[in-house]
């Protein structure tokens, strides 16, 4: 599937009909989570009452900027071993999803944080592994742009972003272990749904009952068809501005 | 509408940023791809 999409025009003619197909599906789906996670299911009083219906809109929203991320470094792991231009792009596109997404991850955290932790966020980030983490992910995205677009070059601008991209993957799997094996570095609670070495799961079966675990597998792949809209379409006009681009050099040669 | 007594705030606002900044990078992204179409057709039309 990839490899017959890496041809450009295969791409632009599948991204034409996925684009709005996927965006139907995803507000379909996060339309659903919302409606069952806000007004179906009952609080769960072991998880602060009805605050904890706040966590349909942040956890996919955490797990989302993580997975964009891995996108990132896929896409540029790919464009630097086979140097596919199409894997640039993608890299290129994700970035700035992927700043969003952990916006709304830190913006919605900070709001539960408020009430459920008793203290905002900005008091407590610096001693924190997961926020400092996540932070440090945040700046990854935004650190990714500012050095593509400070390169003069597109094939400079690649290599540079690539060799960021990949390294700063190491901090994915340093945000998913600091709320399960460095528990005493951090105030957000362990991880509900997949734990790592986690020495105290919730219950017998998995730390999140399975009502509120529906609601948000609703919510995270209608995120994730989103984002996957968003960035075809940010793809997409990578596409254009390229062919722009050789429109116009060919323009400036025959003049 | 549900009561959520002193929750409430803290549960529809982070809703609210939920749907907002999604929006908000759809516009973005609609917009960068109808900038750079609209680019593309204005050099292809010099070109004819």
């Amino acid at each position: 599937m990839l490899s017959y999409l890496a041809n450009p025009l295969r791409f632009m003619r599948f991204s034409r009909l996925a684009v709005p197909i996927s965006f139907a599906l995803g507000a379909l789906m996060i339309g659903w989570s919302l409606y069952n996670g806000l007004f179906v299911v009952p609080p769960d009083d072991a998880q602060g009452g009805d605050l904890m219906r706040a966590m349909f809109t942040h956890v996919p929203s955490a797990w989302l900027c993580m997975g964009l991320y891995a996108g990132l470094a896929g896409a540029s792991f790919i464009w630097f071993i086979w140097r596919h231009e199409l894997a640039d792009v993608a890299a290129r596109a994700i970035a700035p999803i992927g700043a969003g997404y952990t916006a709304l991850c830190f913006i919605t955290g900070s709001i539960w944080g408020q009430k459920g932790w008793g203290a905002g966020w900005h008091n407590l980030i610096l001693g924190d592994s997961r926020l400092m983490s996540v932070l440090v992910l945040f700046f990854l995205f935004l650190g990714y742009m500012a050095l593509r677009a400070a390169l003069e070059t597109r094939q400079k601008a690649a290599r540079a972003g690539a060799i960021l991209a990949m390294i700063g993957f190491i901090n994915v799997p340093i945000i998913k272990v600091s709320v399960d094996m460095w528990q005493t570095t951090t105030i957000h609670q362990p991880s509900s749904v997949i734990s790592i070495g986690n020495p105290e799961p919730r219950d017998e079966d998995s730390g999140m009952n399975i009502i509120y675990l529906q609601q948000l597998l609703w919510g995270f792949g209608g995120h994730t068809l989103l984002a996957a809209a968003m960035v075809m379409m940010l793809m997409r006009s990578e596409v254009y501005t390229q062919q722009a681009d050789r429109a116009l050099a060919l323009k400036l040669e025959g003049a | 509408m549900p009561d959520y007594g002193d929750d409430a705030f803290y549960v529809w606002s982070v809703t609210l940023a939920g749907l907002v900044l999604p929006v908000l990078m759809i516009a973005y992204s609609l917009i960068k791809v109808r900038l750079s179409k609209a680019r593309l057709d204005r050099l292809k039309g010099d070109e004819e």
